[in-house]
């Protein structure tokens, strides 16, 4: 008897856990996972696509900036500037740097000299130089100067004329002082 | 929508792949939902999870060629995207009136002699019971409930050997058993 209640048990037990596993999904499920798998595909397509897109624009974000640094950098000695410029720096120049070479010059030690002396001799076998002698490499106001020709030259002209007529002015006041003293070798 | 509309409308995998791919959902779309199913207890849940299965699947769409079991592969990824997505355990408790219902579906039940189908209350007393139970004995009935899948796949998708998967569902059924007849001792004798 209790045997028997036990199999009862045991069936509607099977019976049961058939009931809890069977489940019938909506229908067209086949076609919905298709659909989201085309999908879930095309998402993943275009994001290859974003990622492919910004590493060329990073790529080229990178090589312009590294262009523009190393343009910063490098001193623009050998480019031919435009005649307007070039008359600025020759006008900047003439009214700036002082024409006496000997102050231009910085006082160097005998050594130095010496040091500076040998290495002439010694580089007497290399090719004559186009101009003689060689133009001194520019101090660092000159460079700021020249560059500031280079870039507004028009500015760079005026600032030069002003500069010759306060000199011409200043000339003149001391001509004025020298005669109005009695001592006109001054002028000399 | 015909097979091959179906297989070019997915564009995506070429040749083998795209009549791989499509003839697992075919095949397998009803399996994965019942395993999604016998985990979440929800029809809009296990949709999710069996899309989700899917999904998966596509990005393993290269390795597709080199599965020897695509049933048993697929059951696993099932199971494991089930078990993640029921991140508390599913528990039902019952009132008294229901379970005394219950017992009322299970003597009428122990009674006749017809494969009637369980009431409602009795549906909810037996989750309520399973999803009570130690985990590896109730991820064992609960893959056992689905009818496609057989001990020894059970016991490919779980990890475990036959034997252990065998001794669990018995386990498992015991402890279920134990329960019934002692709610039928409870409310068997009430009016």
């Amino acid at each position: 008897m209790e045997t028997n209640h036990r199999d009862r048990f045991d069936e509607l037990l099977d019976k049961a856990l058939h009931q809890y596993g069977y489940v019938e999904p909506r229908i067209g499920l086949e076609k919905r996972i298709l659909a989201n798998m085309q999908v879930a595909g095309n998402r993943g397509l275009s994001g290859y696509r974003w990622l492919l897109a910004g590493t060329v624009t990073a790529t080229l974000v990178v090589a312009m900036a590294t262009g523009i640094w190393h343009r910063v950098l490098t001193p623009k000695q050998n480019v031919a500037a435009p005649a307007a410029s070039q008359d600025a720096m020759k006008e900047v120049s003439s009214a700036t740097i002082p024409r006496n070479p000997r102050l231009v010059q910085p006082r160097t030690s005998r050594r130095r000299r010496r040091a500076v002396e040998g290495s002439r001799v010694a580089s007497a076998d290399s090719p004559r130089l186009a101009r003689f002698p060689a133009p001194l490499p520019l101090s660092q106001e000159e460079l700021l100067l020249a560059r500031y020709a280079e870039h507004f030259p028009k500015e760079a002209l005026l600032v030069a004329q002003e500069q010759r007529d306060f000199e011409k002015e200043i000339q003149l006041a001391e001509r004025d002082a020298g005669a109005a003293s009695g001592f006109p070798d001054q002028e000399r | 929508m015909t097979q091959q509309t179906l297989a070019s409308s997915i564009g995506l995998m070429a040749g083998t792949d795209e009549d791989i791919l499509e003839n697992a959902v075919r095949e397998h779309a009803r399996m994965v939902y019942r395993i999604a199913y016998s985990v979440l207890r929800n029809h809009h849940d296990a949709e999710d999870a069996t899309q989700e299965t899917f999904v998966r699947v596509l990005r393993y769409k290269r390795k597709l060629e080199g599965i020897e079991d695509p049933k048993t592969w697929l059951a696993k990824i099932a199971w494991r995207v089930a078990v993640k997505r029921s991140r508390r355990g599913f528990s039902t408790s019952l009132s008294d009136t229901e379970m005394q219902t219950a017992s009322m579906q299970l003597r009428s039940g122990l009674a006749s002699a017809e494969d009637s189908v369980l009431g409602t209350e009795m549906a909810q007393l037996l989750t309520s019971f399973i999803s009570v139970l130690p985990e590896p004995l109730r991820a064992v009935l609960r893959l056992s409930t689905v009818e496609e899948l057989s001990i020894v796949e059970i016991a490919h998708v779980l990890g475990s050997s036959e034997s252990a998967v065998r001794s669990r569902l018995f386990r498992a059924r015991q402890i279920l058993k134990e329960k019934l007849l002692a709610l039928e001792g409870k409310y068997g004798n009430k009016p």
